[in-house]
C-alpha cells in the first residue's frame, strides 16, 4: 500500500514539474511581445463556432481589451478581434456596436477589419445618427494611412487599398 | 485509504479527459505567421481541430510590428509549415 501511495505522489510531482518548465519557457522576447498570445480567446472567436452568441463574443472582447491594454500586442490583438466580430455584426446591440466603432476609430488604421466596420454600419445604420460622416472619416483615415505607408510588401498594400476602395464604394 | 486512491484517479482522470482546442503558431514577422488549432494535449503536430487556419502579415513601423492583414488558409498547410 505504501508503494502505491509513493507512486501516486511521484506522478503528481512529475506533472507539476513539467507545468513549471513550460511556464518558464514561455517568457516572451521583445519581438515576440508583438504577437497575439496563443491563449487569447480571439483564436476561438476567429474560428467562428466557439461562442454561443454575439453577446458572449462581445464580453470576451471587452475582457481582453482591459487585460491587454498596456501591452505591445494590444493593437494587433484588437485588430484580430475586430475581424472576428464581422460574423456577429448583425446580432450585436447598438450600445455594443458604438463601443466597437469607437474602438476602431481610435486606431491608427484598420486594414485587417474594413469589412467589419462597413458591415456594422450597414446593419445598424438606422440607429447611428452620423453614420454617413463615420463612413467618410473611416475611409479618409485609412486611405491616407495606406497611401503614405512605407511597406516592404507592396503587392499586399496595393491589394488592401483595392479592397478598401471596393468596400467603400459598394457601401456608398 | 481505498477512498483516497479512488479520489486521486477520479480527479486525475477528469483532468485528462477535458479535451479542448489548443492554439498553435509559427513563422516570422518578415514573412508571415500562421495560426491553427489542434486538440489539447497532443502538441502542435497533433490532430487538427478545424479545417481552416489563419495567416497574419506584419509590417514594421517605428520599431513596432503591426498586423496589417489576416487571411484564411487551410489548417493542414499551416500545420505543415510548423511541423516540416
Amino acid at each position: 500500500m505504501k508503494k502505491i501511495i509513493f507512486l501516486l505522489i511521484a506522478i503528481t510531482l512529475i506533472g507539476c514539474t513539467s507545468e513549471n518548465d513550460k511556464a518558464s519557457n514561455e517568457a516572451p522576447l521583445t519581438k515576440e511581445a508583438f504577437k497575439t498570445p496563443l491563449d487569447s480567446n480571439v483564436w476561438k472567436a476567429l474560428s467562428g463556432n466557439q461562442f454561443k452568441n454575439a453577446n458572449e463574443v462581445f464580453l470576451a472582447y471587452e475582457k481582453e481589451k482591459k487585460m491587454y491594454n498596456s501591452q505591445l500586442h494590444f493593437d494587433n490583438t484588437m485588430s484580430m478581434w475586430h475581424k472576428a466580430l464581422f460574423n456577429y455584426s448583425k446580432d450585436l446591440k447598438i450600445e455594443q456596436v458604438n463601443v466597437i466603432l469607437n474602438d476602431m476609430d481610435s486606431m491608427e488604421f484598420n486594414s485587417v477589419s474594413f469589412r467589419t466596420y462597413y458591415r456594422l454600419l450597414y446593419h445598424h445604420n438606422k440607429e447611428i445618427t452620423n453614420y454617413r460622416s463615420k463612413v467618410n472619416d473611416f475611409y479618409k483615415k485609412n486611405i491616407n494611412y495606406l497611401t503614405s505607408a512605407d511597406w516592404k510588401n507592396v503587392e499586399l498594400k496595393e491589394q488592401i487599398i483595392k479592397n478598401l476602395n471596393k468596400e467603400h464604394f459598394v457601401f456608398k | 485509504m481505498k477512498n483516497l486512491i479512488l479520489l486521486f484517479f477520479l480527479t486525475y482522470g477528469i483532468s485528462l479527459n477535458a479535451v479542448e482546442n489548443h492554439s498553435c503558431g509559427c513563422g516570422s514577422f518578415e514573412d508571415s505567421i500562421v495560426h491553427y488549432q489542434v486538440q489539447e494535449g497532443q502538441g502542435c503536430c497533433g490532430t487538427l481541430s478545424s479545417d481552416t487556419a489563419l495567416e497574419g502579415f506584419y509590417e514594421q513601423n517605428e520599431g513596432q510590428w503591426e498586423l496589417v492583414e489576416v487571411n484564411s488558409i487551410s489548417a493542414s498547410s499551416a500545420q505543415k509549415r510548423c511541423c516540416p
